[in-house]
């Protein structure tokens, strides 16, 4: 990673290349405009996506449009109570002529992984898919194979209150850098949605608007946006307040503060500014943070949610002033975080 | 820019402030004689402040409206107290007029270092209070209104009343309370303000410091200079008897005893229709042996006529435009002479009376002096500067006795000293004045009435203990003087009292006094006061350094007379004085012009310090890594305060999000101007770019804290007309 800040024509590649995908997304899925800047701006931060929700709201489709609109190798995974590791990962099978094992690439060697209803699948798969996720490589029978780069995650889950659901860990979900959820559209969105299904499945229509090395480069200048000390200093306020919050009982870890840093910077990339602001910060918080804090059994009883109690805690942290010693914006106080 | 809502305060401020000043300047009035000195000061002030209440509505520069204030003051003090040789008001600020200006300062600082309180006001006296209230003023606006610091300015704004207050005199106490009611109000409304101010650094910490110890500086003087001021009320004079009803000056003249309690009974009354006399003369004495002092019965007498000016000399006839007429009533004095001026005089009196040359005397004959009424014109310009020449053959004229030392001093020792004090001196009047200076001199004597009593040689005793009252003083300055060979008497009487309310002048018992007079062939016998300020006012006017000057001028133009006109007469006439003052003013011009150099010299010099430690102070200001700059981070701040509740933000908002809240609570009601939205977004624009952008190029490109200051002051004024019109709809549907 280089040090210089984006310049405006680097960022203006970035916004033009997510406006594509941005805009050939959302000829699919109409009314879901935020979950979409949400979704680009975590595989701009080469991040990997959790969305939860009930069914048929479009979680699948979130995940294939993603993947259509890039020109990029796609695998997907529908996770089953009976799914085996091997099918996630590949598996080597005995080529008789050649009296040779052979590795056959699971699903996971793909650019864009969907993992669909990934709480379905025993904890033992699931393991496999977000070890993967955590390596970058996948060793079956003592032999690594790395994984395709980029290499991104769009997992469905189904709310862990419905049946047949296996909760993935605490230590898994901070695999994932945001956690979305679709919701149901309104009524409006819905009969557009009618409309667009008239001539065929608007997924087949899709054609890919950007490569991946498109993506890579993206990422790339994404990851060098600028973090004013301000702004670090919002970040692991907002990140130290979860640990604080009576009503969660885990708080969420260091790497979500280090992710929300990442994710913000690919929002500001995503809107061409070569900084972040808190707004990044405060938009992206509940995305980032709401999988990672445990709540407490009262809060868990009640009518909360995460994202609920995330989004209160935002509203509530004061936005630092620049002004302590030092905090003052000049080049020899950047860090590279 | 209009910004009356934010500024309102400010010049609620000034204008109490200046009212607090102006209230503070009647704290002074037990050491002024009348009132009508109020109106130059209530003016210039009252004029500075709307000058600089202006400025500040139209600049926020912190110094500005204060320097516009300091070239106000100027501009209204040139024509309230400078003018020009023809009596014109000086209008322009030429060089010539701030010259004039400056010396009107100098002369009031003069005055006020050597005169007794409660002093008459001259117009140099009421230039310097206007100078230094103004400073005062300008000082306290400065602190307050630009820097936040009202209760330091409060320190500014009762330095004049401390004098009055530690010397326990008469405090006009509803003043003081209206002065105080003034700064409480400036520190309410301070505290309204400072919120929305940014944090207060060194550097208005330095300038209050630099700006209180300046107007201590300016204002000390006023009241400390002269210890006349700092002395306590006349309690002095020659060794007095009182009886229960009539006073009688003792003329055993001891100079080893101390002055004893005095009476304050009425010595006389006397109205005059012009300036008072600078003393009242009864007795004069010249033989002296060492301690006290004897009378000698006077040689020359003859009758007086009302028409006749009496004095030793025949001088030049006076201009009769220059008499005052005086009204006496001796009301408990008994004396065989009658008090008189020291100045040419004709007596008008319903008695027979003599007048006895030599001693300067007008004697009664037979007659009592107490309950006598009279009258006399006296004529101070007669003894002017131009009359005190050395002359040719001066001591000859006079008595021997005049010039004798008594055998008890150490004539050689004198001598020494005298010639110390004199060194320099060329002429008669110069050596009067500096041995003159060098008595009042506070450094070197101190009054007062109790001696010590230890040899025969009084004089030696008193400039060994340096302590004495006016008798040590007039007899040491006559024993300095016979040893130059300047004959030298002393005269005894009194002091011209104090005015009453009824516009009479009393003069009490405690007024006795004695002073030496000294003989100059062209002008007689001339009065000088070596006694320091505390007890004797001020010297005669003539008795100055610049006199020395006019005298020595008048002295050269007459032996050059006498060179070209060998048959003249030797006293040239006043009008040829006066005429040849043109050709001699071409010197006076360059000793005027040194002065004006001296004085650019100074004013460069404390200007040159004042920006040494405004720039030290700027320095050290800069290098604390911005914590007291005027940041976008501190005009977001002012702005968040200044705003009506409803428009505050929450902490927890982002810059964007608190202009977004700003706009949509004022949708509630009024949807704001895109001018006010414009300078919202712009000002939100820099907070965030100062807080948050990468490259310091981005930071230097931010507008200037003026147009931020703008921009949120056109976002507050908007507010709070929405929010004023919100309240009003309010009110009105209930």
């Amino acid at each position: 990673m280089t040090d210089a800040v984006p310049t405006s024509t680097e960022l203006a590649h970035v916004t033009t290349t997510m406006e594509r995908i941005h805009t050939s997304m959302s000829s699919v899925l109409s009314g879901l405009d935020s979950v979409i800047t949400t979704t680009l701006t975590t595989v701009l931060a080469g991040g990997h996506i959790l969305m939860e929700d009930v069914p048929g709201v479009g979680k699948t489709t979130l995940a294939r449009a993603l993947a259509r609109s890039i020109d990029a190798q796609v695998g997907r995974i529908q996770f089953t109570p009976d799914l085996l590791p091997a099918d996630v990962t590949g598996v080597s099978i005995y080529q008789a002529n050649t009296h040779h094992f052979e590795f056959r690439p699971g699903p996971v060697f793909a650019n864009v992984v969907i993992a669909d209803e990934i709480n379905r699948a025993s904890p033992k798969t699931q393991s496999a898919l977000l070890e993967a996720m955590q390596e970058g490589s996948v060793t079956v029978d003592g032999t690594t194979h790395a994984l395709p780069s980029p290499f991104l995650v769009v997992a469905t889950q189904n709310p862990i209150e419905m049946e047949g659901t296996y909760p993935l860990p605490e230590a898994q979900r901070d695999r994932f850098m945001t956690h979305l959820s679709i919701g149901y559209p309104s009524a409006d969105d819905e009969v557009a949605m009618i409309d667009g299904r008239d001539g065929g499945d608007p997924l087949a229509r899709l054609t890919p608007v950007a490569s991946l090395s498109d993506l890579e480069h993206a990422s790339a200048i994404a990851s060098r946006v600028y973090a004013a000390p301000a702004a670090k200093r919002y970040a692991v306020d907002i990140v130290a307040a979860t640990r604080q919050h009576s009503r969660i009982k885990l708080g969420a870890s260091p790497r979500a503060t280090l992710q929300l840093i990442a994710a913000a910077r690919a929002a500001a990339a995503f809107e061409g500014r070569n900084h972040i602001i808190p707004d990044d910060i405060k938009y992206l918080a509940p995305a980032v943070l709401s999988h990672r804090v445990v709540l407490t059994r009262d809060a868990r009883h009640g009518t909360v949610t995460q994202a609920e109690i995330v989004g209160d805690l935002v509203a509530n942290v004061p936005v630092p002033r620049a002004t302590a010693p030092g905090a003052r914006n000049v080049a020899g106080s950047r860090a590279s975080a | 820019m209009n910004s009356a809502s934010r500024t309102a305060p400010r010049w609620l401020m000034t204008a109490l402030l200046a009212t607090a000043v102006c209230l503070g300047a009647l704290g002074l009035s037990a050491f002024l004689e009348e009132r009508g000195w109020m109106t130059p000061i209530v003016g210039v002030v009252g004029i500075t402040a709307v000058a600089v209440a202006t400025a500040r509505t139209w600049v926020t520069s912190r110094a500005l409206p204060t320097m516009i204030g300091v070239l106000t003051a100027i501009a209204v003090m040139l024509p309230t107290f400078v003018r020009d040789d023809s009596g014109a008001r000086a209008w322009l600020p030429t060089p010539d007029a701030l010259a004039a200006l400056g010396d009107t300062v100098a002369a009031g600082v003069n005055y006020s270092a050597s005169t007794v309180a409660p002093a008459p006001v001259t117009p140099e006296l009421a230039a310097i209070l206007a100078i230094g209230f103004v400073m005062v003023f300008l000082v306290a606006e400065n602190l307050t209104v630009s820097w936040g610091l009202a209760g330091t300015a409060g320190f500014v704004i009762f330095a004049p009343w401390l004098a009055p207050i530690i010397l326990s005199h008469d405090v006009p106490f509803l003043a003081l309370l209206g002065a105080l009611a003034c700064w409480l109000a400036v520190l309410g409304l301070a505290h309204r303000t400072t919120m929305s101010t940014p944090p207060v650094g060194v550097a208005p910490v330095m300038t209050a410091s630099v700006g209180a110890a300046l107007a201590a500086i300016l204002i000390m003087p006023l009241a400390l200079v002269s210890p006349a001021w700092g002395g306590l009320p006349t309690l002095d004079g020659p060794v007095g008897s009182s009886t229960t009803t009539v006073t009688r000056l003792s003329l055993d003249l001891d100079l080893r005893t101390s002055l004893g309690e005095r009476s304050s009974l009425p010595v006389m009354e006397y109205d005059t229709s012009g300036a008072r006399p600078d003393a009242f003369k009864l007795h004069s004495l010249s033989s002296f042996d060492g301690a006290a002092w004897q009378r000698t019965p006077g040689t020359e007498q003859s009758t007086v006529s009302t028409t006749d000016i009496l004095w030793p000399l025949e001088l030049p006839a006076p201009e009769e435009a220059s008499s005052v007429r005086v009204d006496v009533s001796l009301v408990g004095l008994s004396e065989d002479n009658i008090p008189l001026p020291t100045t040419p005089r004709a007596v008008d009196i319903p008695a027979m009376v003599n007048y006895v040359r030599d001693l300067d005397e007008v004697q009664l004959q037979g007659q009592e002096s107490v309950g006598l009424e009279y009258s006399f014109e006296m004529y101070p310009s007669m003894v002017e500067p131009a009359l005190l020449v050395d002359g040719n053959g001066s001591s000859t004229v006079v008595d021997e006795s005049f010039l004798a030392l008594p055998d008890a001093m150490d004539a050689a020792l004198l001598t020494q000293y005298t010639q110390d004090v004199t060194a320099g001196a060329e002429t008669r009047l110069a050596q009067a004045v500096a041995i003159q200076d060098h008595l009042r001199d506070t450094m070197e004597f101190t009054y007062s009435p109790d001696v010590s009593v230890q040899s025969d040689d009084a004089v030696g005793d008193f400039l060994e203990s340096r302590t004495g009252y006016c008798v040590q003083f007039a007899t040491t300055m006559i024993m300095m003087s016979r040893t130059l060979d300047i004959p030298a008497r002393l005269a005894v009487g009194y002091l011209p009292g104090t005015l009453q309310d009824d516009g009479t002048y009393v003069v009490e018992a405690t007024d006795a006094h004695a002073w030496p007079e000294l003989w100059f062939p062209q002008a007689g016998w001339v009065r000088f006061e070596p006694t320091p300020a505390v007890q004797s006012g001020t010297a005669p006017r003539y008795s100055t350094v610049d006199s020395v000057d006019e005298a020595a001028r008048a002295e050269a133009f007459q032996q050059l007379d006498e060179e070209v006109f060998p048959t003249a007469d030797a006293n040239p006439s006043p009008q040829e004085t006066s005429e040849t003052a043109a050709p001699v003013a071409q010197d006076g011009d360059t000793t005027k012009s040194g002065r004006w150099e001296q004085w650019a010299v100074v004013a460069a010099g404390s200007v040159a310090v004042l920006m040494t430690v405004w720039w030290l102070a700027v320095r050290r200001q800069r290098s604390r890594t911005g914590l007291e700059e005027i940041t976008p981070d501190v005009i977001w701040t002012e702005l968040h305060q200044a705003l009506p509740e409803p428009f505050r933000w929450a902490d927890a908002m982002t810059p964007r999000e608190a202009a977004g809240h700003v706009v949509a609570v004022a949708a509630r009601e009024t949807p704001m101007s895109p001018q006010a939205r414009g300078s919202l977004t712009s000002l939100m624009q820099c907070v965030e770019d100062f807080r948050y952008a990468a490259v310091p190029s981005e930071v230097e490109g931010t507008p200037s804290q003026t147009v931020m200051r703008e921009w949120s002051a056109v976002v507050v004024q908007e507010a709070r007309a929405i929010n004023k019109g919100a309240r009003a709809t309010a009110r009105k549907s209930r």
